[in-house]
């Protein structure tokens, strides 16, 4: 399973181009896409989930095209996405929330009923499944959110920004939500936080100004920073060594 | 169910759909409408379409908000645009057939037992404005914030139903739905153009914003066009009409006798013995009398040369009959000149009607109700004049009810011995 943009070009409307022919591949099964802000993490997530399209170019997962409308149906099913802001759907509990999103992609109402309720016990998430959704804090809703994402059995599922704003024993719970869902399914993950980096990847890529910065092996990445660096903060090292090196 | 009923706007607005329909269905919609004529009685349901559809319409925007508040235009779906829409105003349209179908059983009781069923054409145009409202209902709830989108569709729907009946151009209240409810006495059936108007209006409109729901300015474009066209053809389709939703029934009456011949509608011929048994002696007491009726009475509108029409209701009661048929004999059109200036021949309007009623049989306690009593007491000094005599002061003031300028002559002495 790979994700191939080739030669993509983007822009928003009345805006500066985001992308000029980005090409990238992405075929490692957890891949943290890292970047400052406005690099085009979020630009490039959503033009791999189909949220928005290239003007030109092309996006292959596995062989099939996101503007292709005979693929775009079995594409999107590859995909699960994770947004930067998991929003409750007001009146819905969480298992309802999950199933209503099943749903959306395809699954009928039996389905995806079943369905939520197996993601969200495999993400040890049972016990809230009959809380109101806007009842959760924020944590709980960005992995409601990754169970929306998973519901119906997608490959690849791409996550926006998921530990912003969370503190630090969210983001410790959702470092345990990631590691029981990497036996299943790839994932990028986008983040501007170097903290995030963790034994969890395989690849990282470095995005910066709409250009890859960077593609490769974790340890490599951490190699690049200074041999004398804390450990600690090795990561955070060899991204702004790398930063100002490109600059 | 994908959002449960707890959550459903619907669970909760049925009770004051159900209330007002109720209270406003059994009181004006019931009063005024033509008795044992499905087709009149659907008609006047239309009437409260007006509460219904604002109801329907607040609980889609409900929908529409939910989409907006959960952001779901941001989730990458994969079922069409048109099957989230319609799952998620389904229940609201539900909430649209249960009112019109209770708006209906509150006054079906009015023709129960009729011949014919419910105007199936009038009951689909009713659930078509229905859902246009839903929809647009629903659109608002997606583009603005609840505050904003909740009172609009609600008031923007009961705005739309309430106020194009008062206010001019005529034809504008046929785009509505509502103008249906002044429809129909027996001899009519509403008017095709209006059907036609309202139901390609509101297709139109549910097309219109299914289309436009898709992203793309493309989408937009053919969404816009869409409204544009049907609302060209549902305005070229109604602009010919004036105030009233209703034209001369179509179909096949059925006629039975002679001395007349009585042709009546469907609904009517479970009273055919009560006609029969009261226009015919006065159709014979009037021939008697010397006056020249066709042989022929007709319950249509557009009646032959040979027909006279006789307006009368489904289960008509005798009086009513006779009174009728008295008012069908009578000149009923105001001559051009009484439009601008006084018109003197009216005066012979009230005499000859109660010696024409008197004549064909009615008795005079049943007249009082219709004609002056002075003009009775004239019509029966009349009446003692011979046969002849009487015919001729008939045939004089019925001539000079159309003059404007001469009084007519109705003093029975300027007949008596006149003709020998």
């Amino acid at each position: 399973m790979s994700v191939v943009l080739t030669e993509c070009v983007f822009r928003y409307r009345r805006s500066v181009p985001v992308f000029t022919g980005l090409s990238l591949a992405l075929d490692g099964r957890a891949t943290v896409l890292l970047g400052p802000n406005g690099a085009g993490k979020s630009t490039l997530l959503s033009l791999i989930v189909g949220l928005l399209m290239p003007k030109r170019g092309a996006i292959h997962v596995d062989g099939m095209s996101s503007v292709s409308r005979r693929d775009r149906g079995r594409y999107r099913r590859h995909i699960g996405w994770l947004p930067q802001n998991v929003t409750a759907v007001p009146g819905l509990r969480v298992r309802e929330q999950v199933a209503y999103a099943g749903w959306l992609k395809g699954l009928s109402r039996r389905d995806a009923w079943d369905r939520a309720a197996t993601v969200l016990d495999r993400m040890d998430l049972t016990d809230l499944s009959e809380r109101p959704a806007h009842a959760l804090s924020g944590g709980q809703l960005r992995r409601v959110g990754i169970a929306q994402a998973l519901v119906h059995e997608a490959q690849i599922v791409l996550m926006d920004e998921p530990t912003a704003g969370l503190d630090p024993m969210q983001r410790h719970k959702f470092r345990d939500t990631l590691i029981r869902i990497a036996d299943h399914v790839r994932f990028v993950v986008s983040t501007h936080q170097t903290e995030d980096l963790s034994d969890i990847y395989e690849d990282v890529v470095v995005l910066d100004r709409g250009q890859v910065r960077y593609q490769g092996g974790v340890a490599e990445f951490l190699h690049s920073a200074a041999m004398t660096a804390d450990p600690a903060r090795r990561a955070e090292e060899a991204y702004i060594r790398l930063l100002s090196v490109t600059d | 169910m994908l959002v449960p009923w707890r959550s459903r706007a619907e669970t909760y607005l049925i009770a004051p759909l159900v209330i007002l329909t109720v209270a406003y269905g059994g009181s004006a919609a019931s009063r005024h409408v033509t008795e044992g004529y499905w087709t009149a009685v659907i008609a006047k349901a239309g009437l409260l379409l007006f509460i219904i559809a604002p109801i329907c319409a607040l609980a889609a925007a409900w929908e529409g908000a939910r989409y907006r508040r959960g952001e779901l235009h941001d989730y990458p779906a994969l079922r069409p645009q048109w099957q989230i829409v319609a799952v998620a105003v389904a229940p609201s349209m539900l909430l649209g057939v249960l009112g019109v179908s209770l708006a209906s059983v509150m006054l079906a009781p009015r023709a129960v037992g009729a011949p014919g069923i419910p105007n199936p054409w009038l009951l689909l145009v009713y659930l078509l404005v229905v859902a246009a409202h839903v929809m647009v209902g629903y659109t608002i709830g997606r583009w603005f914030l609840p505050a904003i989108a909740l009172p609009a569709a609600l008031l923007g729907s009961y705005v739309w139903l309430a106020y194009p009946a008062g206010i001019t151009p005529a034809w504008l209240r046929h785009l509505n739905g509502l103008s249906f409810e002044a429809c129909c006495a027996i001899d009519q059936m509403p008017a095709t153009r209006a059907m036609i108007g309202t139901g390609v209006l509101a297709s139109g409109v549910i097309i219109t914003v299914v289309v436009a729901l898709r992203s793309g300015r493309v989408s937009r474009l053919i969404g816009a066009g869409c409204l544009v066209l049907s609302g060209a053809v549902a305005v070229g389709a109604v602009w010919p009409l004036g105030p009233s939703a209703a034209e001369p029934r179509t179909g096949q009456q059925s006629c039975a006798g002679e001395s007349p011949t009585i042709c009546l509608w469907p609904e009517q011929e479970g009273a055919r013995q009560t006609i029969d048994q009261t226009l015919r002696p006065a159709y014979a007491n009037l021939a008697a009398a010397g006056i020249a009726l066709p042989p022929t009475v007709a319950t249509q509108d557009t009646p032959a040369t040979d027909q006279l029409f006789v307006p009368m209701e489904a289960v008509p009661r005798s009086t009513d009959l006779l009174w009728s048929l008295i008012v069908s004999i009578v000149p009923n059109t105001t001559p051009e000149c009484a439009v601008t200036g006084p018109h003197l021949g009216a005066e012979a309007l009230g005499p000859i009607s109660a010696w024409l009623a008197l004549t064909a049989g009615m008795p005079a306690a049943e007249l009082e109700s219709a004609v002056p009593p002075e003009d009775i007491a004239l019509a029966n000094r009349v009446r003692s004049l011979p046969g002849q005599q009487q015919l001729a002061w008939y045939e004089a003031n019925r001539a000079a009810a159309n003059d404007c300028t001469a009084r007519p002559p109705l003093d029975p002495a300027t007949f008596a011995g006149t003709l020998g």
